[in-house]
């Protein structure tokens, strides 16, 4: 297949040689393939070798189109390249869709270890890497063995069980290969079990059907998110608790309403669109 | 059976009570805060969830008291992890079969139950040296507590954000979208809290600012 | 959790307790898989049963059928034989074959006992022979509405990308393919901002529209007048054809769909997904009507 992607919401630049006559050009959605986009013109692109479809249609980046011409056997298809994919998926769930401050998912670790900017630190980066360990190996779990099995009932049981076995793993793992570093991150690790985005981010891909790549961008990008949120907010709490707040607020109450800011400014986010 | 199972067991008054306020689930311990904040826009999605919680603990403490005599105490976290499991798989089944509607707003958040440190952090430190029935009743105390605290912030937030509760129109007036929004959550569990706090002030115990976070 | 695991583990296990470990674990999860086989088998049946039940009552009460009324389902498939087009319509009794014209290339009758309970996607996959790297791919599917004989109208699912995923709505419009009603079924809209297109005074924008009103339907950023939000809202303790008797002037006078304030991408997205989904309908219709 050919390269072609859409330009704007009416154009769509086509890698190929210039068809003769815009009736012969067959737009479709990949969806409603049995129905005919209207096109009203052909016109050489910018560069040699590409030309402009124009249609009636009001085309979406995100959405999936094909193409072919009357008399070939060439056919383009118009969507989101694995690329775009990936940006688009890893910033809707870190910023867009941020586990912490709109799903509410992780809470818990979210202000056990929110005091200090160094716990921060620290707990963001484990979560990083041990969240997109375990959710690539739930992903292939759920896609080779439970689907195709018919298994879905035991999904939560399944993944919970990688999840603690993961844990413990690169618990034994970074134990016997750096002792520095198991020392200075190893009791994140076990905090890791009680963070409820680690199993969030599997349930997500299992219902959502996930491909490889979408399923790689949400384990990506809500570890990501979630050391944002964390490290974001850690800044702000240390200077909340020097601050004098009164008492009844003290503690809790007043990080719950940060967090409520933080909610707010997150909001700002919605509708970024990178497809 | 060991000697911590002959430990006598604080009477169900105070079983209650302590999972209600003294050590409320949520606005007492911050544990298992997340669908407290999420699914709490109607009063409705509060009560399915919270009543999940609430069965999800009740079964899951009992089943761990019963099982004393034969869970090996090595491994006895990944077994309460399995125990947990199966009991919110169960819950997850029947309401996907049975309750439709609600279920398909609040599903994530059911089965994220098993991950709830409130429920583990129950059975190890209580029903595993308690019999079955003084550990009913403490799941039953927090599994309240959660589904009370629940309520509540669903209440407060249908009633200021629609002006309803349990979908019924009480008051007429501009609703406050700011409560509705996912930060709204946030703020009303504050505001919560401090209301806890201020109680405690006025009964005259110390507040406590030093929130440990969800280790055992 | 941690600090008591962690106790325990300084000492290394011996065989013997290893293989203690290791038997309980086993059995333990042998024991949950079948306890949750058990429930699975149990709710199930239910679940499929409740889905469908919501299902069909929605359809009903979209196009406003008696009791007795039956609700048929058309699938669509889709079948790329390189690039050509093969499009298939799964009926309750029929299976229609048309190239990607919209000629019809050949009608079979569905075997009964497949009809009653078998899987019909593998029937029209093992009837439409797809060759190699080709897929038969289903691809959205409508609803016909029975009443005494005649068609009553026609439920369309449709979909349309919103402001963060797929919004999924059902589209119901009578013979003459003038639009009943709107019906969200699935969207991750904000809570408060986009999750309003469910709200009657959204959703009921669209009903009562002909086939035309849809086809140039335009959204508008104006406010919702007061009076014709209070109409719209009252659509649904009214009976449709009374209310648009009522509201014959409210309709003419307000040919644009209002947007939801702060959530012009949303309503944007119904708009167009219900124009896109009409229109599409239509020239199905025309196609295949005769021989479902």
């Amino acid at each position: 297949m050919a390269d072609a992607k859409v330009l704007n919401n009416n154009q769509i630049l086509v890698e190929g040689p210039l068809p003769t006559d815009p009736e012969s050009v067959r737009l479709v959605r990949a969806d409603d393939a049995d129905i005919l986009l209207e096109v009203t013109a052909v016109s050489p692109g910018s560069e040699p070798g590409t030309f402009l479809v124009t249609t009636t249609e009001t085309l979406q980046t995100a959405d999936h189109y094909l193409m072919t011409l009357a008399g070939s056997d060439l056919m383009w298809s118009i969507a989101p390249s694995a690329m775009a994919v990936l940006v688009a998926g890893v910033i809707g769930s870190a910023l867009i869709n941020n586990m912490v401050f709109t799903r509410y998912l992780g809470l818990c670790v979210f202000f056990g270890v929110s005091r200090k900017k160094e716990t921060a630190i620290g707990m963001g980066v484990t979560f990083t890497i041990v969240g997109l360990l375990s959710g690539m190996l739930t992903w292939a779990l759920n896609e080779f063995v439970m689907r195709p099995l018919s298994l879905d009932f035991l999904q939560i049981i399944a993944f919970i069980g990688i999840v603690a076995c993961l844990v413990q793993g690169t618990d034994l793992v970074l134990k016997k290969v750096n002792k520095v570093l198991h020392g200075k991150f190893g009791i994140y690790l076990m905090l890791i079990t009680t963070n409820c985005i680690i199993l969030a981010v599997p349930l997500l891909n299992a219902t959502n059907e996930a491909n490889l790549v979408e399923g790689f961008a949400l384990a990506l990008g809500s570890g990501l998110g979630f050391a944002l949120a964390l490290f974001l907010f850690s800044c702000a709490r240390e200077r909340v608790d020097m601050a004098p707040v009164p008492v009844v607020f003290r503690g809790l109450p007043i990080a719950f309403i940060v967090a409520g800011l933080f909610a707010l400014a997150f909001l700002g986010f919605s509708g970024l669109s990178f497809l | 059976m060991s000697t911590a199972t002959t430990r006598t067991s604080p009477p169900i008054g105070t079983l209650l009570m302590r999972g209600l306020f003294d050590e409320n689930p949520v606005f007492r311990l911050a544990l298992s805060l997340c669908p407290a904040v999420a699914v709490t826009t109607t009063v409705k999605n509060g009560v399915m969830l919270g009543v999940a919680v609430f069965v999800v603990q009740v079964l899951s403490s009992v089943s761990a008291s019963l099982l004393r005599p034969v869970i090996i105490p090595k491994i006895r976290v990944p077994l309460f992890v399995i125990i947990i499991a199966i009991w919110v798989s169960v819950m997850d089944m029947v309401l996907a079969a049975f309750y439709p509607d609600i279920y398909a707003e609040v599903g994530l958040y059911v089965k994220l139950i098993v991950a709830f440190a409130i429920i583990i952090s129950r059975m190890e430190l209580f029903a595993m040296k308690h019999p079955p029935m003084p550990a009913f009743w403490d799941g039953f105390g927090m599994g309240l507590g959660f589904l009370v605290a629940m309520i509540l912030t669903g209440a407060l937030r249908e009633l200021l954000g629609s002006g309803s509760v349990f979908g019924i129109q009480i008051v007429d007036f501009n609703p406050l979208l700011l409560v509705i929004l996912p930060a709204g959550g946030f703020f009303t569990i504050g505001l919560i809290m401090a209301l806890f706090n201020w109680v405690d002030v006025k009964r005259g115990i110390a507040v406590k600012d030093d929130y440990k976070g969800c280790h055992g | 959790m941690s600090t008591p695991q962690a106790a325990i583990n300084t000492a290394p296990p011996s065989a013997r307790e290893m293989a203690q470990i290791a038997i309980g674990l086993t059995v333990v999860c042998l024991i949950a898989s079948i306890i949750l086989g058990g429930f699975y088998l149990w709710t199930e049946p239910a679940k499929e049963h409740n889905v469908a039940a919501r299902e069909q009552l929605l359809i009903r009460q979209l196009l406003g059928l008696s009791d007795r009324a039956e609700v048929g389902e058309v699938r669509r498939y889709l079948l790329w034989r390189g690039t050509n087009l093969e499009v298939f319509y799964l009926g309750e009794s029929r299976l229609v074959q048309l190239d990607a014209i919209g000629n019809v290339i050949a009608t079979r009758d569905v075997p009964p006992e497949t009809a009653a309970e078998g899987d019909v996607d593998a029937w029209v996959a093992s009837v439409a022979e797809p060759g190699e790297e080709q897929e038969l791919r289903y691809v959205g599917r409508f609803f016909t509405g029975i009443e005494g004989g005649e068609a009553a109208g026609f439920v369309i699912e449709g979909k349309s990308i919103g402001f963060k995923t797929w919004i999924r709505f059902f589209l119901a419009v009578d013979a003459e393919f003038n639009l009943l009603g709107i019906e969200i079924i699935e969207h991750e809209e904000d809570p408060g901002l986009g999750d309003q297109i469910t709200k009657p005074y959204f959703k009921h924008q669209f009903t009562g529209r002909s086939f035309d009103d849809i086809a140039t339907i335009e959204v508008t950023k104006d406010p919702l007048p007061n009076e014709w939000r209070a109409a719209l809202e009252a659509l649904g303790e009214t009976e449709l054809d009374d209310w648009l008797q009522q509201n014959a002037d409210n309709l003419a006078v307000h040919p644009d769909i209002h947007a939801i304030t702060g959530a012009t991408i949303s309503s944007v997205a119904v708009a167009d997904g219900v124009k896109r989904a009409l229109r599409n309908f239509r020239k199905r219709m025309d196609l295949v009507e005769d021989h479902l």
